[in-house]
């Protein structure tokens, strides 16, 4: 299984070994655990130290990292400037590590900056594998850096998360003018649920034909019919946060502009989900934590089956931190 | 520009009628045969419109009968088949809801899955397409991404995108003979559809809904240093020392609880002003959220038909197919004429009523500079 860990801030890839030290705070008495993980913006770096600590585990079973994945998926406004992509490409390098650049969803002038990036790597010799989250970056790609490999990204692959018919779920299914029971019903909705659109030959067809190689996945609560071939493909899977929805209005850019709540504004976003956090201050499980435009879950020991290779998957990729 | 309206069972051919006589010209609707819903459900189904069977036609002659009438009055009828992904597994029976409605002639199939574009190629359909606001078209080269794949007539833009950012993709696509639709009246959604895994339910009350209450805590993040912290707190010899003034957690809770600046005060009006007009609160359940105001803006850009998408909701549709005939009927239509046209200040007033952001540069708060 091959390891990977995942930043969108170029500071974390600068300083590594800070990014990645464990911290024990299983050991803080409870009430301190509590006053210093005290609301839902505090569960990031809990989750942080619990991530750290199984890749402690890891180490120790011998496995260990040799793979960067450095981008933005999630905020054009946080795509990283070129001079950061090819920093993290090199910092990946000079570890002896593999190089993954990420992207997103991106308007027309997302495009061009993701553009500018994949530039600056292909005039560096820095060829490298490229997670896609937007069929139009696809097309770039495959037309302007054809040696690039393209590898689909959580973004295209819409497998539903937090599907509410998963055994953590008790919503109930809505019966009305059916005749069918609830649990026959519930029974072909997650065979729906634990598959994708790659199960499809005419759309595995076509992105082969793209060029594609890779899917990275999303880990959700009720798994995945991954069969043992894997559709062709290699297979990552994201640990331990799972995005489950975002937008282009954002919570946290409106502390700045009210109008950027509710709809998109043009012109530049000051950022200040660098400094600040807003989200939904609600208890959940699993725990649901907004980072700046989008919404993640932190996975639970639905993760296992990802982690212990009964879904056969060949690479996991680690989010020490939310990756916005 | 036409306007392009939601149909759903509660709608006949009389009512295709009403509609027509009222402006409409472009109707799209889902079909939902009994076959899948009593295999999948509601929840899983053939389009985005997931909440139970009064979003639906079930049954193909219905549809048919209503296609028919729609191409009676010279309007095209377009059918919605617009979810996300469809397995393996639901494949057979979309192609049998497909062959069901083939035989009356819809004038396109709404797609959202580039899978099923595929799909549809090897099952011989050739009927024109049109890209949903699932399908994500956020830039021009996804347009044409999508064109290389299937014979695509018509891109439906995500809510989520500017008028600026809609005018750049139309303008660099002009090569190609696209027909564009933009959202103009319903729910907006405060995330973005095509790119949201949540799910939808007639059952229970759905994330976004509980996202966009007022329970939001706002916090700074928690500073570099903080695994320094959590170390000097683990090594307290007695741990209430950890609630002392300037330890660690005192400086933790000074960092996070930090005030939050700048912040930018609410424009003048906030919805408060209820005097003239009708009431925020009936304006907000009738029409949700509006984009009339962004017409002009829409015509510029070379949109073809608005879209209003409330199926399932038949006492929404009548007044908002008025309000938007009205102003497509004003060949230069002010603000005002739209604000007049919809009557209630305080919807017009209140942040989150509109679809688009219509400021001129000059009103739009000046964001402080990115902090290092």
């Amino acid at each position: 299984m091959e390891l990977a860990v995942y930043f969108a801030q170029i500071e974390h890839v600068l300083d590594l070994e800070e990014a990645l030290r464990p911290v024990e705070i299983e050991r803080l008495p409870g009430f301190l655990w509590t006053a210093m993980f005290d609301d839902m913006n505090a569960v990031e770096y809990s989750t942080h130290a619990m991530t750290v600590k199984w890749l402690e585990s890891v180490y120790e079973q011998g496995g260990e990292l040799s793979r960067l994945y450095f981008g933005q998926e999630f905020c054009e406004h946080l795509i990283p400037p070129p001079e950061d992509a090819l920093q993290a490409a090199f910092a990946a390098r000079q570890l002896g590590w593999g190089f993954t650049y990420v992207t997103g969803s991106v308007t027309d002038a997302g495009l061009q900056r993701t553009t500018a990036n994949l530039k600056i790597l292909d005039q560096n010799g820095l060829s490298c594998e490229v997670v896609v989250n937007d069929w139009g970056v696809l097309r770039c790609l495959r037309r302007q850096f054809p040696d690039f490999t393209p590898t689909i990204g959580r973004l295209l692959l819409r497998q539903q998360r937090l599907a509410r018919f998963s055994d953590i779920s008790s919503r109930p299914v809505n019966t009305r003018e059916i005749q069918t029971s609830e649990s026959a019903i519930r029974t072909n909705q997650r065979s729906v649920l634990r598959s994708t659109n790659v199960s499809n030959a005419a759309y595995r067809k076509r992105i082969i034909d793209a060029g594609v190689q890779r899917l990275d996945l999303d880990i959700v609560p009720q798994g995945i019919d991954l069969p043992e071939d894997k559709w062709g493909f290699e297979v990552s899977c994201y640990y331990p946060w799972t995005y489950v929805t975002g937008g282009r209005n954002c919570l946290t850019a409106a502390l700045h502009d009210p109008v950027r709540q509710h709809v998109v504004v043009d012109g530049p976003c000051s950022r200040p989900c660098r400094q600040i956090n807003r989200t939904l201050n609600e208890s959940t499980e699993p725990s649901i934590v907004q980072r700046g435009n989008t919404v993640f879950v932190v996975n639970q020991d639905y993760a296992i089956p990802y982690l212990d290779g009964t879904i056969p998957i060949d690479r996991i990729v680690l989010e020490p931190y939310l990756p916005v | 520009m036409n306007i392009t309206l939601g149909l759903d069972r509660a709608d006949t051919p009389k009512t295709v009628g009403t509609w027509v006589g009222m402006g409409v010209s472009e109707f799209f609707a889902g079909f939902v045969p009994p076959s899948w819903s009593e295999t999948f459900g509601w929840e899983l189904n053939l389009n985005r419109r997931c909440f139970g069977p009064e979003w639906q036609f079930r049954s193909a002659a219905d549809l048919g009968a209503v296609i028919h009438t729609i191409h009676e009055f010279g309007a095209r009828a377009f059918i919605a088949l617009n979810t996300h992904q469809y397995t393996d597994v639901q494949l057979p029976l979309v192609r049998e809801a497909v062959e069901a409605v083939e035989p009356f002639g819809p004038d396109a199939y709404i797609l959202a899955d580039l899978g099923l574009i595929a799909a549809l190629k090897e099952w011989g359909i050739e009927r024109p397409l049109h890209l949903s606001t699932g399908a994500a078209c956020f830039n021009s080269e996804t347009v044409r991404f999508y064109c290389e794949q299937g014979n695509i007539e018509r891109v439906i833009f995500p809510r989520k995108l500017s008028l600026a950012e809609i005018l750049t993709v139309t303008a660099e696509l002009r090569d190609l003979p696209l027909e564009y639709e933009a959202f103009i009246m319903g729910g907006r959604c405060p995330y973005n559809d095509e790119l949201c895994f949540s799910w939808h339910s007639g059952e229970g009350q759905n994330l976004c809904a509980r996202a966009a209450a007022p329970n939001i805590s706002t916090r700074r993040r928690f500073p570099d240093d903080w695994k320094d912290m959590a170390d000097e707190l683990i090594a307290l010899a007695d741990p209430l020392d950890g609630f002392s003034r300037d330890g660690p957690l005192d400086r933790l809770h000074q960092a996070i609880d930090a005030p939050q600046t700048p912040t930018v005060a609410l424009p003048p009006s906030s919805g408060d002003d209820q005097s003239d007009g009708l009431a925020l609160r009936l304006t907000q359940l009738m029409m949700m959220n509006c984009g009339l105001c962004a017409i002009p803006a829409l015509r510029e850009a070379g949109i073809h038909s608005v879209k209003i998408i409330s199926r399932g909701e038949m006492w929404k549709k009548v007044r908002m197919t008025e309000a938007v005939k009205a102003v497509l009927d004003l060949r230069k239509p002010t603000q005002e004429d739209c604000q007049q046209i919809l009557s209630s200040p305080a919807f017009c007033n209140h942040l989150g009523s509109c679809f688009y952001d219509v400021r001129s540069p000059n009103d739009r708060a000046i964001p402080p500079e990115p902090q290092p």
